[in-house]
């Protein structure tokens, strides 16, 4: 099983990737790959693999620019003018800041598994005779929390 | 940005010079972008030219509270991905056998990108790629094309940028897998 270091610097990898370590944090991870022979080889690996997607995507692309003729070619299937785009419930996180969705999200999961608990949970008559289908419906209710909670935890971290 | 925001303006009237102005500096990176999804220069072009299509259509919706930089890389990213869907749906119902013959069974499952795969590398990584969730190829596709930051990512998405690195996070580790077990890195 890794050690706490291990795993922390497993993370700091990603960290790494994405541009977010300090110099500090840089060097910390730098050190514990240096001297840990589960690290190392694992850093290598993260880092080939991440060089390889980079090369692939400036290989595809490289400095390629639309071709001529591209405006021509849009400006002919512009209507007369612009209207509105169908309104989609993910419209609603644009007027929402970000960082409160998540955080309401949750809130409103844990509401509804509290009342699941409270309509159809051990308490209730039903009590061991609760149905396969709400069991099943709690046990998902359960999962999504949990999954939104390691997501928040990620924000925050 | 003042200068933007009346260009969008006289788009709204109908003035379709100022949304060849509103376009100029995002055109290149919008059709790059379709590019490194569809690997082919004339569907990258008409993909391009869609995203840009439903960004003046829907210029009437565009509310101003992200910039109009973050809104039209998100539908580019988005017509990008459900333009790659589409053309696999299309060679899936092509390459789909008769039901009378059971031998090619596997190409139901198997995805058109990865019956091509065996070419090159570039194909194969890009079908790996493609082989990701959706929302995980959003993240990588912006990550990776343009080294936009998770906090650019995230505002074009509009999603928390913790969101953005946990699902990189899942991207590479998916990635190095298959990267790994198809042997890409040599």
């Amino acid at each position: 099983m890794p050690s706490r270091a291990c795993r922390e610097t497993r993370r700091r990898m990603h960290s790494y990737l994405d541009g977010d370590l300090s110099p500090i944090e840089e060097e910390a991870m730098r050190a514990h790959v240096a001297r840990c022979a589960d690290c190392a080889p694992a850093f290598e690996r993260l880092r080939r693999s991440d060089d390889a997607v980079r090369r692939h995507f400036s290989a595809t692309v490289g400095n390629e620019t639309a071709p001529a003729g591209f405006w021509d070619g849009l400006s002919a299937r512009l209507p007369e003018r612009p209207g509105r785009l169908p309104w989609r419930p993910s419209d609603l996180a644009d007027r929402i800041p970000r960082g409160v969705l998540a955080p309401a999200a949750v809130a409103a999961a844990l509401m509804l598994a509290i009342w699941g608990l409270e309509m159809y949970g051990p308490v209730h008559p039903a009590g061991n005779g609760t149905s396969a289908p709400v069991r099943k419906e709690l046990a998902q209710i359960k999962a999504s929390i949990l999954e939104m909670e390691a997501e928040l935890e990620q924000q925050w971290r | 940005m003042p200068q933007e925001r009346d260009l969008i303006q006289q788009c709204l009237s109908g003035n379709r010079d100022a949304f060849r102005r509103l376009i100029e500096p995002h055109q290149d990176f919008v059709f790059r972008l379709a590019l490194s999804v569809l690997g082919s220069r004339e569907e990258a072009e008409e993909a391009a030219q869609d995203a840009l299509v439903r960004t003046y259509r829907g210029l009437g919706s565009f509310s101003g509270q992200v910039p109009f930089q973050a809104w039209l890389y998100r539908i580019a990213v988005r017509t990008a991905l459900n333009a790659r869907r589409r053309r696999r749906r299309r060679l899936l119902e092509r390459l789909t056998p008769p039901s009378w013959f059971g031998g090619l069974a596997s190409a139901e499952t198997e995805a058109p990108d990865a019956l091509f795969a065996r070419r090159d590398t570039r194909i194969r990584l890009r079908a790996t790629i493609a082989r990701l969730p959706v929302k995980l190829q959003e993240v990588v596709v912006l990550t990776y094309l343009q080294e936009f930051t998770c906090s650019e990512v995230a505002e074009i998405l509009n999603i928390p940028e913790g969101t953005v690195k946990s699902r990189l996070y899942r991207a590479r580790e998916k990635l190095q897998k298959e990267i790994e077990r198809q042997g890409l890195l040599d």
